[in-house]
């Protein structure tokens, strides 16, 4: 393959449209990647603070459910008065009724109590789930509360106040279901008359009431929850949960330094990235959320991962939709090259053709001489030339042409010289030695010429033998060749003359030719001529004796007229 | 220069790249420094201590640190793994190693250093589990006995006796931390008994006189942040200090105005202590980091940055008269699981007749 021009600008355009396309599209890929993630990320601590307002309201729904049994408590007779045993008991049995009706709504509640303010805290209604169904625990096994935060700090609110423990792990025995699973519980205090008697407290189980939100996650979603000091309570691997509970604490900002900004009160939230539980990388996204119904400062860290790799898939979706259109860009590319490379070099190529025929000589096609570009101007410049050279050709032929007819040709009569003579002589006795069919040549000398050129002239002189070659032309036959040798010295080569008498008649015709006088400026002018005929091979054996044989022979004739015989 | 010459020195070159290679390739096989494998927590043998033992000796240290017992019980009992050359670990945990023979007795002579400890913990015979046969098998690195913290503008005086805990007067203020095994121990001794040997007999009384003192508590707590929050909300008058002093610390930092007092009773403590193990090939190695482990500077750099006491020299929070009573280091203790089991009843709130 030749390294044209239009291969080379085909190219470098191709080259040129395929590297504009690579940058583009990395660069809009780097960007909408960029974007992605940043839109992931967003979205990620969107839903993260979501998913804490929805918590926030899930702790918002026990907390009506268990004021609405305070309430219900406090109505009934025995809590501020001594009652009778039998209508206390009656009460009782009211408000565990009640208590089981609530938990049978909430599959997530483990247990409600009624603890008095009194003795150590004791239980007076406890109703839980166990693995038998509803239970309502009585007599002994009711047991003293009042060292646990549910009921020393709901106390110590005061009437109407609601509280929310510490996530934990169960650590209250008892038949009820989940001992060491996590829990967390929340009271409400129990008032009479501005007095505070004792609390009801709802024990949640985490899980159950984590299901209820994350439920609504996409499932590449894993959830986190740390108490304020760091401590997972709920992670992706179960391990890393409720470290401290085994001596060991597992704290978010030892692996998530970012998380410590939260937990120190500098920031409300964050988001990173870091490699999961699988090694895979995710991005995580922590907020804080208020833990309880009053302004102590408590809180919890809620977080969510997500896989990179889901952002990652969106991401190479972009990119593969990219790939397409850089595909395609650079396939535009490759054709517009093509194109360009066609426009610029066919009519290159047109003209390269046409120079190429033009110096062969052959008839080339149209150039691109209408068009208004620099290859217009190269076309018609070209074609200018072309004219130019075409002109000049011509009339370097015309006056080459004209040199070889006076080189060859008698310049007053146009008959053949004597040079172009002696060439037709040579070649005819030769095609006669072949044939062996002779041939004649007539010697034509006119009489008396010299008198003529002196007494009237040159001018008349030179019309006598213009005339003179006329009349021989229009005597001898049309292949006969006519030529002036000198002067008024003429001679006739007669090709194939098949006998003598054939010659004498082509020499008879031409004397009596010569008996009609000449035409000369109108005006008749009688001339007569001597001729002189040899034949070949009869005469002479070449050209030299054949023209001295027919010369004598002339010279014979002429000498006879003078002397008076005919 | 001509081509030959050219050609003789590419030779050279490639000779000397090979000779090079070779000499890469096979050097380290002599040249590798001895590595002493070392299983400790963090916080006792950070990067820049370990850097100066590496210079000394000329050797390479690998720190692998633990988070919990189970986890330190784990790795070094695991075969698979290249064996720990030395252990730090509670006298419990060492008194079980000792019994599994998975000790070798210390080099005494190789360890100098074992002679500037406080006369405590050269008497080693007292400390159970970490002699067998007259045999030294660990040595005391840092401890942290479990005192009383009280508020000095209720307690005008630091308390005598741990009897302060189930005083009625403080009702409602005193603080105990959530542990079967501590809390049982923390009973033994409020009824003068062994702390570590329940009498079988004697169950119920112990159980009771824990009820006891939950009923005069505000609440347990677990964690030492907690404890805190507790004490300074409520008010709390005393508490016992499952974290010592770094927990004494930790309220003294956040402002509060509290003493600390190791009673009359005495204080359980928990002793970590270097040990070397059975499977070590390099054991001369490890009795000099135990040696080092035991100088002056890297004890006085542990106080400083973890907060814990060395065997050196007697803590700030232990002068002044506040030690009223032996310090008793942690043993095995008889039946962990009853005590687990009863201490989840208390707990739980079940009243004293039920014991």
């Amino acid at each position: 393959m030749r390294w044209t021009i239009g291969i080379r600008l085909g190219f470098l355009l191709a080259c040129f449209s395929i590297v504009a396309a690579l940058l583009v599209g990395y660069f809009t890929f780097a960007a909408g990647r960029d974007m992605l993630n940043g839109r992931a990320r967003s979205t990620l601590l969107a839903t993260t603070q979501i998913l804490t307002q929805h918590m926030q309201s899930g702790f918002g729904s026990v907390a009506r459910d268990t004021s609405m049994l305070a309430s219900l408590v406090a109505q009934t007779q025995d809590v501020g008065t001594q009652g009778d045993a039998q209508a206390r008991a009656l009460d009782r049995d009211r408000l565990a009724s009640a208590f089981k009706a609530m938990l049978v709504a909430r599959p997530a509640y483990l247990q409600i109590r009624w603890i008095s303010a009194q003795d150590h805290g004791l239980e007076l209604v406890r109703v839980e789930r166990s693995g038998m169904g509803l239970v309502r625990v009585e007599g002994d096994a009711l047991q003293e509360k009042a060292h646990f935060p549910f009921v020393f700090e709901t106390l110590k609110l005061g009437a109407s106040a609601i509280y929310m423990s510490e996530f934990g792990l169960n650590r209250e025995g008892g038949s009820d279901q989940g001992v060491q699973q996590p829990v967390f519980n929340i009271a409400a205090s129990i008032a009479q008359g501005g007095r505070v008697l004792g609390v009801v407290v709802i024990r949640v189980a985490a899980d159950g009431f984590f299901a209820n939100f994350s439920a609504g996650l996409p499932t590449p979603y894993a959830f986190y929850l740390t108490n304020r000091w760091g401590d997972f309570l709920a992670h992706a691997d179960r391990q890393q949960t409720y470290g401290f509970d085994r001596g060991q604490r597992i704290l978010v900002q030892d692996s998530m330094p970012e998380v410590g900004q939260i937990l120190q009160g500098r920031s409300r939230q964050v988001v990173m990235e870091y490699p999961g539980i699988d090694g895979n990388p995710q991005v995580l996204a922590f907020a804080r959320m208020p833990l309880g119904f009053q302004e102590d400062g408590r809180f919890l860290v809620v977080g969510l991962s997500q896989p990179m790799a889901v952002i990652q898939s969106e991401v190479g979706g972009l990119g593969q939709s990219i790939l397409k259109v850089l595909l395609a860009l650079c396939l535009a590319g490759l054709l517009l090259a093509a194109w360009v490379s066609r426009v610029v070099t066919g009519p290159l190529q047109a003209m390269a053709r046409a120079t190429q025929a033009f110096s062969q000589g052959r008839v080339h096609g149209e150039l691109p001489v209408q068009r208004h570009d620099e290859l217009g101007d190269l076309a018609r410049s070209f074609s200018e030339m072309e004219q130019q050279i075409t002109l000049q050709m011509a009339e370097l032929n015309a006056s080459r042409d004209a040199m070889e007819h006076l080189a060859y040709h008698d310049a007053l009569t146009g008959l053949p010289n004597r040079r172009m003579f002696e060439q037709r002589l040579a070649q005819t006795l030769e095609m006669s030695r072949r044939s062996g069919r002779p041939c004649a040549l007539l010697f034509v000398d006119l009489d008396d010429f010299k008198p003529i050129n002196d007494n009237l002239g040159h001018a008349v002189g030179d019309a006598v033998l213009k005339a003179t070659a006329r009349v021989i032309l229009g005597a001898v036959r049309q292949v006969d060749t006519v030529a002036r040798l000198a002067g008024d010295e003429f001679t006739v080569l007669c090709e194939n003359v098949d006998s003598e008498d054939a010659a004498e008649q082509i020499a008879d015709k031409l004397q009596q030719a010569f008996g009609q006088p000449l035409d000369i400026h109108g005006k008749p002018y009688a001339v007569r001529a001597s001729i002189g005929l040899s034949l070949f091979p009869r005469d002479a054996q070449d050209a030299h004796a054949l023209l001295a044989s027919a010369d004598a022979a002339m010279y014979r004739v002429k000498m006879n007229r003078r002397n008076g015989t005919s | 220069m001509s081509l030959n010459a050219i050609r003789m020195r590419r030779v050279w070159l490639l000779l000397a790249l090979v000779a090079m290679g070779w000499a890469l390739l096979v050097s380290p096989v002599h040249a590798a420094p001895a590595t002493l494998r070392v299983l400790t927590w963090s916080g006792y043998a950070d990067p820049d201590l370990v850097a100066v033992f590496e210079k000394r000796h000329g050797v390479r240290v690998e720190i692998t640190t633990v988070g919990s017992d189970d986890t330190l019980r784990a790795k070094f009992a695991d075969t698979k793994a290249p064996a720990y050359d030395v252990v730090a670990a509670n006298t419990v945990e060492i008194a079980r190693f000792v019994e599994l023979q998975q000790l070798a007795p210390l080099p005494m002579a190789d360890i100098p250093n074992a002679a500037r400890q406080l006369p405590r913990f050269r008497k080693l015979d007292a400390i159970a589990g970490i002699t067998r046969q007259g045999r030294v098998y660990a040595l005391p690195y840092t401890y942290s006995e479990m005192g009383l913290i009280y508020d000095r503008q209720q307690l005008l005086e630091p308390p005598e006796s741990m009897a302060v805990l189930w005083d009625p007067r403080w009702q409602g203020r005193v603080l105990a931390f959530d542990g079967s095994s501590h809390a049982f121990s923390l009973a033994a001794l409020h009824l003068e008994q062994s702390p570590f040997r329940i009498d079988p007999a004697q169950w119920g009384a112990v159980a009771r006189d824990l009820v006891a003192l939950r009923r005069n508590l505000l609440s347990l707590y677990n964690l030492p942040e907690e404890s805190l929050d507790l004490f300074r909300r409520h008010g709390v008058a005393v508490m016992h200090a499952n974290y010592g002093q770094q927990q004494l610390k930790l309220f003294q930092d956040a402002g509060l105005d509290v003493g600390y007092v190791v009673p009359r009773e005495g204080a359980l403590a928990w002793l970590d202590c270097w040990a070397i193990s059975s499977r070590s090939q390099q054991q001369p190695l490890a009795a000099q980091w135990i040696n080092y482990m035991l100088e002056p500077q890297v004890g006085r750099e542990l106080t400083r940055r973890q907060g814990l006491a060395n065997t050196l020299e007697e803590p700030q929070g232990l002068a002044g008269g506040v030690v009223k009573g032996p310090i008793l280091w942690l043993e095995p203790v008889e039946e962990t699981e009853r005590r687990e089991r009863l201490w989840q009843r208390i707990v739980s709130g079940d009243r004293p007749e039920r014991f």
